[in-house]
């Protein structure tokens, strides 16, 4: 399944929803592009909702990591929003569950990060 | 039943790898979320080859047979070259990986937390990685 994305910008949260399968490969560079264009405009939080990922490989876990790394080097962060099971999964194992800030949707992600 | 694939060291060919797997694996007992581990499992480790040993030369090759034996599920990745021997690899540390000072690495540690037996052989011409996942566990 192709991945896709949408983009918008409300208040002062960057959101970007993914949907398809994230393969690092394919759309990683123009994510992370995104994200450094947010930069630019003083974005420092962003939220990544993953609701409508399907199926996530290393590399597309490299792109995540990708985005908050350079979040965090702004003194920003970067917040997970929705991951299927798949997804919860692999976060665990990694320890990155550790790492990214995780909520249920979106909306919590906002009232709980304003 | 076996299923074989020949893959041409050109990362364009990962995505036939996970068409392919997923219609191997459409009727197994598994949890759909255990397909997609394996799936990211069997392309990490077919990545690294087709990246790292060969270099994305597309006249390189690697073969993958599945074969289902009892409960098992048994991916044979081979490929002639350079070796990668993923049970000699040692994962890097998260924390240096999200400071980037160091790229990569979290597949292999997927791989191995994903696979519940992993076997490397090399003669030092052919290699043969096998990974194996027991269709019950977790």
């Amino acid at each position: 399944m192709k991945v896709k994305y949408t983009v918008k910008k409300e208040d002062d949260f960057l959101i970007m929803t993914i949907s398809g399968d994230l393969i690092g490969d394919e759309v990683g560079p123009k994510l992370v592009e995104v994200i450094s264009d947010a930069i630019q405009e003083n974005f420092k939080k962003c939220i990544i909702d993953l609701s409508n990922v399907r199926y996530i490989s290393s590399s597309g876990i490299g792109v995540l990591i990708t985005m908050l790394t350079k979040m965090r080097n702004v003194d920003g962060e970067v917040y997970l929003t929705s991951p299927s099971e798949h997804v919860k999964k692999l976060l665990i194992i990694t320890k990155l569950n550790n790492i990214f800030s995780v909520f249920g949707s979106v909306e919590e992600a906002k009232e709980n990060v304003a | 039943m076996k299923h074989r694939l020949t893959l041409y060291c050109d990362k364009s060919q990962l995505a036939d790898l996970r068409n392919f797997l997923s219609g191997v694996l459409k009727d197994k007992p598994i949890s759909d979320t255990t397909k997609f581990e394996v799936i990211l499992a069997v392309e990490e480790v077919c990545a690294n080859l087709i990246i790292h040993s060969h270099g994305c030369n597309s006249k390189d090759k690697i073969t993958l047979q599945v074969q289902e034996i009892d409960d098992k599920l048994i991916f044979e990745i081979k490929d002639s070259g350079k070796s990668f021997n993923l049970l000699e690899y040692q994962a890097p540390l998260l924390g240096d990986v999200i400071r980037e000072k160091r790229k990569g690495g979290l597949g292999i540690m997927l791989v191995k937390k994903i696979m519940d037996k992993i076997e490397f052989e090399s003669n030092g011409k052919d290699n043969t990685c096998r990974l194996i996942k027991i269709m019950d566990s977790k």
